[in-house]
């Protein structure tokens, strides 16, 4: 062997190029510690919309989100630049994510309703739905429920919650109309402590005021009265023969809704760089066993009229 | 008359004799006598208990000729005697004592590395020399990405490090965000950095002490130096004051603008396209100091510093038209549509100085400094619509302004003596008043003015502001007990207005010998700290900072350093440095990660809350650090290693590493004069991959939707990912390998060309800045395939290069 000839190549080239140039291409990643669970989202209200108990289970990092087998959506849409009615085809796999053969229950006192598969969620398709087997299912303020939920794969999640008493709206505490420049009060009965103040409005303006009239969302925590600002800014007020309706509401909500849905809204994400995170903290308000909310709210509504 | 009260001093400066610097670590002593001393930081010198007569006194530094003066002491007089030392290339060896080797003997210095302005101009850097990206190179500072000049010292964070220029206090000296820092490196003299244990006359920071020098000026005539690199163009000018009767002085003025902008703009004139928006983006900075002596006791100093980011956009479009009616008939119709965005951050800081040394013992120094650190973002819209003819005729007009600004203001006025009554002991005073304001503010206004109405609105959504007051005395005294043991004492007493109360601050040092050429040290101190940065703790690209108090209702945030050491330092200026230390940092704070930007329908959610809103932490970091240095001859150059561990502690996650932690890092500089003409340096670094948070599954997750009563109907949801415990994993390891050549090129009249190139990142490592994650699918089914992990990278392979010129 002729060592000298060897050593006219430089050896530590191919180990400097062997480490150049790496780690620019991605790379299909796996969890380290996986631990499969369950996600719940359950709401009560008495005057909320039909109860549903969203499900969907945790999924590891790695593998596809869908099983592979296709349904086709036909998506119709008005075209906003020709007027005319349009579509789209959406592609869907069957969702990892959905769990369809879950054992539901809910039980309150002395009874209890089972629930049953409805398919997918109508906001996502990643989440199963299920309904009350039965009709007339309706909560009742005051009452405690507690979820169950069993799947055959082992995976269980139980929870608790307390329909909020109703905040009652005093009436007699806002005036019968509501003028554009005053403040507008509010009280109601104390019920959970934890209170949200939706203010909606309906009116016959001329369009470019629209944007005068302010629709108000505020919570308010331990008190039982509100004071808003002036529904309409001031500098903006309508003009003769204008009204506005404001419908006015209070929700007492149970801690679990308040904590889950307005005190750690959607989670909370660690953001370092822009809106690029390193993953949220999920969190488990009223459930044990899984992630998700199992909350419960009650609304009471006044409307009134407010007068330039 | 007894000997003692016949004794005198002679005392002075000793300074370079071509550009009249100061020349600190002098040694000067008088011939036959043992008596002698070394230069201060200033470059001045006292030597006591002078006998009265004829003698000889020599002042030498190495790299300068020896120089001898002859001089006769009166009986209890004092002599006043400046040196001014030539440069002498070839004299190495002539000269047996360097300032290197006096500072090791003489300072209580620990955890201390002074780089010269040739240190930090060689090292391969982006685009230009930067003094924050060399520092980056020493063993304890950490830094979280190639993005960010900052400086994470010892567990500390950016904002716990005190930077002065000129005893100037500096906030934030970085431009587009924290890539550069705003010191033009043509400017400097010499920076010292204190990586921890520093003594009392530093405070405010428990981090670290970055205090920059600039050049006095040329005294000896006009000198410059020109720099041209791809991004930017500097230059330096210096040169001596005319002189009026006793008043002498000298001036330097150093600059620096980013030019791309103005390219960007040239090309477009040149393309046609001059209507387009080019480079909406500049940087500019500025350094200015005079000084007048006047006679031998007192100097006057004027500093000003000044470093600006522009991002600027104004687009407007002004149309008009005829519409027609369906019967035929015009209209004709106008509009004009304005949008301005104008981003502006920087520092602005000025100060005067007077130094009076009433007697050769007593020097007293008086700063009057004011400092300010602002970024703005202001947004405005404005349209105008009108209908120029026909029943409807009027016209529509709106505007509207967006303004965001932070704003830090620091108004100094510092009085210290420094103490010298024998070549033992050195004491120095001093007292601090810092008034403070800070104020952070969104504003919003606009108005409305149509044919029928017209209003106007104005809503100041954010507005925090504070004007405290920070105070402080402090004593420190030096004493050298014995000839292997020199000891350093401190307290500094410090007291801020939000909380009212004084807070002790004691500072300890050591030097031990254990021979000539091997010491021990140590050091202990208490280090308060009354502000901080309220930028959410885990971001890693941080463009702007957030300057605020720290808050009244908690108690003062402190560390404490223990620090110990050996260092060694050969005959031939080889040093080598071992430190061990721990910090414990109590009572910290940090701002509730959360929605900034993003309000929540609660109350409790507004950005003035969320800003305010700050959390209690502690944190705690040990390491051990190894210098190897070489500062001399052909091949110069340093190898850092540190083992480093920080974490910190919240009630949401107890311990966990910071987003900065590394817990190796290895670093290597190298420095080699070639030949004449060709410069060579390199610099490696490797290090610990930074923490992130894992992923352990995914989730289809609930939003939010803020408006709308509760109900199911508003919710919806988006691909959410499941976090792991937090930093509980690291990226890949970091490693970066820059190099520099530069070629030197002698000019007229002693002038000097440098031409050089510099390529960062030779190898093109992906060092990871951040992961993003993204479902992958398959091109042609589009089906899911998993998850994909995909890097954000920080440098890629980035040559570069620049050409200087100086006379």
């Amino acid at each position: 062997m002729n060592f000298r000839a060897r050593q006219k190549w430089p050896m530590w080239l191919p180990v400097l190029l062997s480490v150049a140039c790496q780690g620019w291409e991605p790379v299909l990643v796996s969890s380290g510690e996986f631990e499969p669970m369950l996600n719940v989202v359950a709401v009560l209200s008495p005057d909320g919309p039909e109860v549903t108990v969203l499900i969907q289970q945790i999924l590891p990092m790695e593998g596809p989100s869908g099983t592979g087998e296709i349904r086709i959506d036909t998506v119709w849409y008005e075209d906003w630049v020709t007027g005319d009615s349009s579509y789209f085809l959406q592609e869907y796999e069957v969702s990892r994510f959905e769990v369809n053969d879950a054992v539901v229950s809910m039980a309150w006192a002395d009874s209890s309703v089972d629930f049953a598969y409805a398919g997918a969620s109508a906001q996502n398709w990643h989440m199963s739905r299920y309904r009350p087997i039965g009709a007339g299912f309706v909560p009742r303020g005051g009452v405690t429920y507690q979820l169950s939920i069993n799947t055959p794969g082992g995976l269980a999640v139980t929870g608790s919650t307390t329909v909020p008493r109703t905040a009652r709206m005093i009436a007699s505490y806002t005036p019968d109309t509501l003028s554009a420049s005053e403040p507008v009060p509010l009280a109601w009965e104390a019920s959970t402590g934890f209170y949200q103040i939706n203010l909606n409005y309906d009116f016959n303006l001329e369009t470019e005021r629209f944007w005068c009239i302010r629709d108000v969302q505020e919570v308010v925590l331990d008190d039982t009265t509100w004071l808003g600002e002036p529904l309409v800014v001031p500098e903006c007020p309508p003009a003769p023969g204008d009204f506005i309706w404001y419908t006015m509401s209070v929700a007492a909500l149970d801690s679990n809704y308040y904590r889950y849905f307005i005190r750690d809204p959607g989670e909370r994400s660690n953001f370092t760089f822009f809106l690029l995170g390193e993953g949220d903290e999920a969190s488990a308000y009223g459930i044990e066993g899984g992630l998700g909310v199992f909350g419960a709210y009650r609304s009471d509504a006044l409307v009134r009229l407010v007068v330039p | 008359m007894p000997l003692l009260a016949q004794q005198g001093t002679i005392s002075g400066f000793v300074r370079d004799s071509t550009s009249h610097e100061t020349l600190s670590y002098a040694n000067v002593f008088v011939q036959g006598t043992g008596l002698g001393a070394v230069t201060n930081r200033d470059g001045y010198y006292v030597i006591n208990g002078v006998a009265p007569g004829p003698l000889k006194v020599v002042a030498s530094i190495i790299g300068y000729g020896l120089v001898e003066r002859e001089a006769a002491l009166p009986a209890g007089g004092n002599l006043r005697i400046d040196f001014e030392l030539s440069p002498a290339v070839l004299a190495f060896e002539e000269v047996s004592i360097s300032a290197q080797r006096q500072r090791f003997r003489e300072a209580v210095e620990v955890s201390t590395v002074t780089l010269s302005s040739r240190d930090i101009e060689v090292a391969p850097a982006f685009a230009e020399a930067d003094l924050m990206r060399t520092l980056q190179l020493l063993p304890g500072v950490q830094s979280v990405s190639d993005f960010s000049a900052a400086l994470y010292v010892r567990g500390s964070t950016p904002d716990q490090n005190l930077i002065l220029v000129d005893g100037i206090t500096i906030y934030s000296p970085f431009h587009l965000g924290g890539i550069f820092s705003t010191f033009n490196t043509d400017a400097i003299k010499e920076a010292e950095f204190i990586a921890g244990g520093f003594s009392a006359r530093y405070g405010g920071r428990m981090g670290s002490v970055i205090d920059i020098v600039n050049r006095d000026g040329n005294a000896s005539g006009l000198a410059g130096r020109f720099n041209i690199s791809l991004i930017s163009a500097k230059g330096l000018l210096e040169g001596p004051l005319p002189k009026i009767g006793p008043l002498t002085g000298t001036y330097m003025f150093s600059g620096r603008r980013t030019y791309l902008d103005k390219i960007v703009d040239l090309a477009l004139i040149a393309a046609g396209e001059s209507d387009e928006i080019g480079l909406p983006y500049h940087f500019s900075d500025y350094q200015v100091k005079v000084n007048f002596d006047i006679g031998t006791r007192h100097r006057i100093t004027l500093s000003s510093f000044n470093g600006l980011d522009i991002l600027a956009v104004e687009d407007e479009t002004t149309d008009s038209y005829d519409r027609f009616e369906p019967g035929g008939s015009s209209v004709q119709e106008s509009y004009t549509s304005r949008f301005a965005l104008d981003w502006s951050w920087g520092n602005t800081a000025n100060s005067i100085a007077w130094r009076w040394i009433p007697t050769p013992q007593l020097v007293t120094k008086f700063y009057l400094a004011g400092s300010r650190y602002r970024y703005g973002i202001s947004v405005s819209d404005y349209y105008k619509s009108a209908v120029l003819s026909g029943p409807d005729a009027g016209s529509y007009e709106s505007s509207s302004q967006f303004d965001v600004y932070d704003l830090v203001e620091d108004r100094t006025i510092r009085l210290e003596a420094s103490y010298l009554p024998s070549s033992k002991h050195t004491t120095l005073a001093g007292f601090e008043y810092k008034a403070l304001h800070f104020n952070l503010a969104w504003l919003f206004s606009g108005s409305v003015t149509s044919t029928d109405t017209s209003f106007s609105y104005a809503d100041t959504s954010l507005w925090i502001e504070y004007r405290p007051v920070e105070q402080a005395a402090y004593l420190e005294h030096r004493w050298r007990a014995t000839a292997r043991l020199a000891l350093q004492f401190g307290l500094r007493v410090s007291h801020f207005s939000l909380h009212g109360r004084l807070n002790p601050e004691p500072r300890l040092g050591l030097k031990f010998f254990l021979r000539e050429d091997l010491a021990l040290t140590g050091a202990w101190g208490r280090y308060f700290q009354y502000l901080t940065t309220a930028n959410p703790s885990d971001e890693n690209l941080r463009i702007i900072d957030l300057w605020l108090p720290a808050p009244a209702d908690r108690p003062a945030p402190y560390s404490e350093h223990t620090i110990l050491g050996l260092e060694y330092l050969s005959d031939n200026n080889f040093q080598i440095k071992l430190e061990v230390y721990r910090k414990t940092f109590a009572n910290l704070v940090y701002l509730k990660q959360g929605f900034i930007f993003f309000l929540g329908p609660d109350a409790e959610e507004s950005p003035e809350q969320v800003l305010s809103e700050f959390l209690p932490a502690q944190a705690k970091s040990r390491g051990v650090e190894l210098l190897l240095r070489k500062n001399q001859g052909k091949l110069r150059g340093w190898a850092g290693y540190s083992f480093s561990q920080t974490l910190w502690k919240t009630e949401e996650f107890d311990w966990y590493p910071p987003k900065y932690d590394r817990t190796h890092t290895f670093n290597l500089v190298g420095d080699w004069q070639l030949s004449e003409r060709w410069h060579f340096s390199t610099a490696y670094t490797f290090a610990t991959g930074n923490p992130y948070t894992p992923l352990l599954g995914r989730y289809s997750g609930l939003g939010w939707t803020p408006y709308g009563p509760p109900s199911q109907n508003d919710y919806w949801f988006e691909t959410r990912y499941l976090a792991g415990a937090k930093h509980s994993a690291r990226y890949p390891y970091y490693g970066r390998w820059d190099l520099s050549l530069v070629r030197s090129r002698p000019g007229r009249n002693g002038a000097k060309r440098e031409f050089y190139i510099q390529v960062l990142n030779l190898l093109n490592r992906a060092n990871v800045f951040q992961y993003y994650y993204q479902e992958k699918y398959d091109p042609r089914t589009y089906r899911s395939l998993g998850i994909e992990r995909r890097v954000i990278p920080m440098f890629p392979i980035i040559p570069t290069i620049g050409w200087r010129y100086e006379f």
